[in-house]
């Protein structure tokens, strides 16, 4: 019996060194279409929105690299992607291409509007611009409600963190569109 | 193509017929194979007196034959056939396989001849017969069996069993001195441990109702006395299991520890592993101290706590930090290290941190409890105060969180489980 004990014991303890001395793995990811390409994707599937006068908008997500021009969308666009159920993220429309080293944007000036799930409204796989603020020179307006956009080109992509909110884990492609007034 | 299979199923055959035995033991001279008996089977009055015949070639002396048997109609092999007249020793024969024969001279016609066949496992059988001298004499013999029994027996220290235990065995006034049998190299070249802790010895008893007594010594552990009568053996391997002595042998001079401290034996949850070698100083006036060396870590999970997107809940993050110590370490027995249990002890490890330049004390108190000989378990309670960087997080709404290190002091007590290995 007590060698039995003996032997569990050394098991045990043998077993507790070797999780002891175990680290955990990074993840690493290589997906260059993506914003940020240490990332899992989020997919932004095709989809149809109607404004005030019921005219329809079409954006046609990620298959739009498929393609040379962009969608044409009105100045108030809808978000719209597929639900992964992530508790930290947010959506950004930006003026000129989106660029992003070491994971990390650089170019925030460039962020007109954003959305992100600390706010009021909107959800996470569907937003609307009014959900959303404007930001100027990287900061966002939370008193203000948006503008709607001017007449020109747009750039836009989603990105999402860890529960934890240390680690960027989630991007989707960059897509853009231009608005039509 | 028949010819060849025809040659193949002759030459099996009579290969089968060739390498085919009979596993028979024969009798020796003096019989025909055709009149052969099997070893074991006594033979019929008709075939004894037929075989004292056929040894009967030197006609002018006289002949004593026949077979020792005994009474459960086995044959004694070996059994000792004494002749006396008159007290004066005459002729003595070893049986073969049950079966004797010896010649009678004529001078000893019409004495009385005192016939003794012994045998160590039978009851010793006389008979007296006039010898007239002129045909052979033919005896049939059976034997009574004395009591016989083979006593087995395996010694246990606990659930191990122990080799080279001493075994006293007292019987009819004998003494037999034994020891334990260990593992050993069989003959197909196998570690074989069937026989681990075990003694044997065959006892031969005229009265089933003598007494044996078995002493059973071992160093480090109490005397075994246990004692039996003869016909309440039954053949069964006796477990006898002996008790390790309050104090060990050998004060042991070296000593290896392997401790680990679990969540809920630590005020903060925290994983301990412990590796130490003491050596006790073996000098008059310092046979309670021992050095050592002594290498531990702390796992611990540390959570912190920060803000990230404007309107959500502040979220943790947790991080395992492994801290590690080594340094000399001082320790001395409250309570004697010869004592089996409770051998308590106090000492204090100075020792360095791994993760960054600082010296730490950690002060422990503990006892110890052997388990076998030199295998003991140990309960200890430790304190540690130390510092070490934890990390924090700021977000950052457009990349990976920003990390910063912040010095946090600890101070730490648990109570560790560990196993002791002395030599």
């Amino acid at each position: 019996m007590a060698n039995l004990i003996i032997k569990y014991l050394s098991l045990l303890l043998f077993t507790c060194v070797i999780i002891a001395s175990c680290k955990e793995e990074e993840i690493t990811l290589n997906n260059e279409d993506l914003i940020f390409s240490n990332s899992f994707q989020i997919k932004i599937p095709s989809y149809q929105y109607y404004d005030s006068t019921e005219k329809v908008y079409s954006v046609r997500g990620d298959t739009s690299f498929q393609s040379s021009y962009p969608d044409t969308l009105n100045d108030l666009p809808v978000i719209a992607w597929d639900s992964m159920g992530l508790r930290i993220i947010t959506v950004a429309i930006f003026t000129s291409p989106i660029a992003a080293t070491n994971n990390e944007i650089v170019n925030i000036e460039d962020i007109v509007w954003q959305w992100h799930s600390g706010m009021e409204f909107g959800e996470e796989g569907y937003v609307q611009f009014s959900d959303g603020k404007n930001v100027f020179e990287g900061t966002i307006d939370y008193e203000n409600d948006p503008e709607p956009l001017q007449e020109r080109m747009y750039y836009w992509g989603i990105w999402a963190w860890n529960a934890s909110g240390t680690r960027l884990l989630y991007s989707s492609r960059q897509l853009e569109f231009y608005v039509l007034k | 193509m028949v010819k060849f299979f025809s040659q193949v199923i002759a030459l099996l055959y009579f290969s089968v017929i060739g390498f085919s035995q009979v596993d028979e033991i024969w009798l020796d001279s003096g019989f025909e194979k055709n009149d052969s008996v099997r070893l074991h089977q006594p033979l019929t009055d008709d075939q004894i007196k037929e075989y004292v015949l056929s040894r009967y070639t030197d006609r002018q002396a006289g002949l004593i034959g026949g077979q020792v048997s005994s009474i459960y109609h086995e044959l004694v092999d070996s059994a000792v056939i004494t002749i006396e007249i008159e007290g004066e020793h005459i002729r003595s024969i070893v049986a073969n396989h049950g079966l004797f024969s010896l010649s009678i001279k004529q001078t000893h016609k019409n004495k009385l001849l005192d016939v003794t066949i012994t045998h160590p496992d039978f009851h010793s059988y006389d008979t007296s017969l006039v010898f007239a001298g002129s045909d052979p004499v033919v005896l049939s013999v059976e034997m009574t069996p004395r009591y016989k029994i083979l006593l087995r027996g395996r010694v246990f220290a606990g659930n191990v069993p122990l080799e080279g235990a001493g075994v006293e065995i007292k019987h009819d006034g004998k003494t037999y001195n034994l020891i334990t049998r260990g593992c050993f190299y069989d003959d197909e070249d196998y570690w074989n441990c069937l026989f681990d802790g075990m003694f044997k010895l065959e006892l031969t008893a005229n009265d089933s109702s003598d007494s044996i007594y078995l002493t059973i010594n071992k160093e480090g552990m109490k005397q075994l006395n246990t004692g039996m009568i003869f016909k309440e053996y039954k053949g069964e391997i006796m477990q006898l299991k002996m008790k390790y002595t309050s104090k060990l042998p050998v004060i042991p001079v070296n000593n290896l520890n392997l401790k680990l401290a679990f969540p809920f034996t630590s005020l903060d949850n925290d994983w301990y592993v412990n590796l130490t070698y003491y050596r006790l100083l073996n000098k008059t006036n310092l046979k309670r101290f021992a050095i050592g060396i002594d290498g531990n870590m702390y796992v611990s999970t540390i959570s912190v706590s920060h803000n990230t997107l404007n309107g959500l809940d502040p979220v943790s993050s947790d991080s395992s930090y492994i801290t590690g110590f080594i340094g000399p370490s001082v320790l001395f027995w409250l309570i004697s290290p010869d004592r089996r249990k409770f051998s308590t002890y106090v000492g204090c490890t100075f020792s360095v941190q791994l993760n960054k330049p600082q010296l730490v004390f950690q002060p422990f108190i503990g006892t110890r409890f052997f388990v076998d000989i030199n295998k003991a378990l140990s309960l200890e309670i430790r304190y540690a105060s130390y510092d070490r960087d934890i990390v924090h997080y700021n977000f950052n709404y457009y990349g990976n969180a920003e990390r910063y290190t912040v010095s946090k002091h600890f101070d730490i007590i648990h109570l560790n489980l560990g196993v002791q290995v002395v030599f």
